[in-house]
């Protein structure tokens, strides 16, 4: 038979305990935390009790206190130094309706408080989202019924499935990561909504989305959330924390995409809309339009003859004044022009006269004549141009152009 | 047809608003006629895009398990 020393006995032992992951379930006594490093406390029951042993990080927001009933995962540890026994914790689920409820409400006070749940930071989901997150079970009734409604109502959405854990020992974690996930990917993914959901069941069973880390998940998400935990009565804190907050998987479909039929009968109203008001302005106009033609074809008939009347007259007149003015000015110039033609004309012949006249009366004067040799005969003051009224021995006076002289008639000859 | 560049989000809220200027009044006969030729052609489009797509559930290869040590699901 082997024999061990103390030391190598106690890691014997606690090398085969390792490997036994146990669950107990049992009432907390003594809890308490050490250098909020380290949690303490017994678990206990009627008859007997152990010591458990966590760190405060792994207890992830959970607050427990004694008289809580819990179920804890762990396996025995015996302490090298101090002999002691006690149970090294790796997972607690709080069991009974006193410990879950007490659980909830110390959550929901402590998260309250810090405004997790303010209704002013509840963000509206787009109207058609083209990328969700979806955090479910895929194995989950939840899922199929999410999907199912989802197609029946709206197409072209992206929908990226985190499958997770809604129970057990890896809810917590794995929702928180999804939701770590979607944070971190936002960017490529274009996550538009997430969808936290899952069917019904026990408060013990939706112990996962009671938790203060799941809160915080929820609280942290870039994208709005829509949380439908199957409860229609009672809320779980996710929801509290959650943008919109529905009670099913269907419902939650319905509300993160709107249904074609609904959209459709959308648009077709606002055509409708729009073409009642079109026909509102169209009859506005034409109404205007025939108002003013209606008035001016009424002025229009009871003038008309009147009109016609004074309108021709006016052209007429108008027409022949014009005519006149331009006869007038015609004639104008007419005249003007046969007048200086005239006067010209006049002129010209007066001159001519004057000058013929001048040229006789220039040769009628007798002195250019007598100029030339010719001589004047009186007898008395008697021109003598014949021989009738001469006879011989008659005295007479010849007038020469220089100086005269009496003679008398000695023969006469005719 | 620019199908990817058509935005469902966008042409509906485009439809959304022209109704409102509609009702609201204050659109002239020429103004109103080409918006609402516009708005015919915004609703055939919307139709047409509401008939033909589907949706497209892409699960994330990441294993979101793990337990409250935070040893597994973690990249």
């Amino acid at each position: 038979m082997k024999i061990f020393t103390v030391s190598e006995f106690v890691e014997y032992i606690n090398i085969i305990f390792a490997e036994q992951e146990t669950v107990i379930e049992g009432e907390i006594i003594d809890f308490k935390t050490s250098q909020g490093k380290w949690v303490f406390f017994d678990l206990k029951d009627e008859k007997a009790k152990i010591g458990c042993f966590l760190t405060v990080f792994q207890l992830r927001g959970m607050l427990l206190e004694d008289g809580m009933k819990i179920r804890i995962f762990g396996y025995p540890k015996i302490h090298p130094r101090s002999g002691r026994f006690s149970v090294v914790v790796r997972h607690i689920e709080l069991i009974g309706e006193g410990a879950l409820k007490r659980a909830f409400e110390i959550v929901k006070a402590k998260l309250d408080e810090e405004g997790l749940f303010a209704a002013e930071r509840k963000r509206p989901l787009p109207k058609f989202p083209r990328s969700i997150g979806l955090v479910t079970s895929k194995e989950s009734a939840a899922y199929s019924d999410f999907i199912k409604i989802l197609n029946s109502r709206w197409g072209g959405v992206k929908i990226h499935l985190a499958n997770v854990a809604v129970q057990g020992r890896e809810a917590i974690f794995s929702i928180a990561a999804a939701f770590d996930y979607f944070n971190k990917n936002n960017s490529e993914l274009e996550i538009e909504a997430v969808v936290l959901i899952r069917g019904g069941g026990s408060l013990e069973d939706l112990a996962a989305f009671n938790s203060e880390e799941v809160a915080r998940a929820v609280f942290s998400s870039k994208a709005p959330v829509v949380c439908g935990v199957g409860h229609e009565r009672d809320f779980s804190i996710a929801d509290l924390v959650a943008d919109i907050r529905v009670s099913t998987p269907t419902d939650a479909a319905q509300t993160v995409v709107p249904s074609r039929e609904e959209i459709k009968m959308i648009i077709g109203n606002n055509i409708k809309t729009i073409d009642f008001h079109l026909k509102n302005i169209l009859e506005d106009y034409s109404g205007n339009l025939a108002s003013i033609l209606e008035r001016v074809y009424k002025i229009a008939d009871i003038e008309k003859d009147k009109a016609d009347i004074l309108f021709k007259g006016l052209y007429l007149s108008a027409t022949k004044f014009q005519d006149n003015i331009v006869q007038a000015k015609k004639d104008i110039e007419q005249k003007k022009l046969n007048l200086f033609r005239r006067m010209d004309h006049l002129t010209n012949s007066f001159n001519d006269k004057i000058a013929y006249k001048a040229k006789i009366l220039e040769n009628l004067d007798p002195k250019k004549i007598m100029a030339r040799g010719y001589s004047l005969v009186y007898k008395g003051k008697k021109l003598i141009k014949n021989t009738e009224n001469i006879g011989q021995k008659d005295k007479i006076n010849v007038k020469l152009f220089q100086g005269e002289f009496g003679a008398e008639i000695l023969t006469i000859q005719d | 047809m620019q199908k990817d560049k058509f935005s469902f989000k966008k042409s509906y809220s485009e439809l959304e608003k022209i109704t409102e200027e509609f009702e609201r009044g204050d659109i002239g006969l020429d103004e109103g006629l080409e918006k609402f030729k516009y708005a015919l052609a915004l609703a055939a489009k919307l139709k047409e895009h509401l008939t033909e797509t589907e949706n497209e559930v892409r699960e994330i290869r990441k294993k979101f398990s793990g337990t409250m040590n935070g040893s597994a699901g973690e990249e």
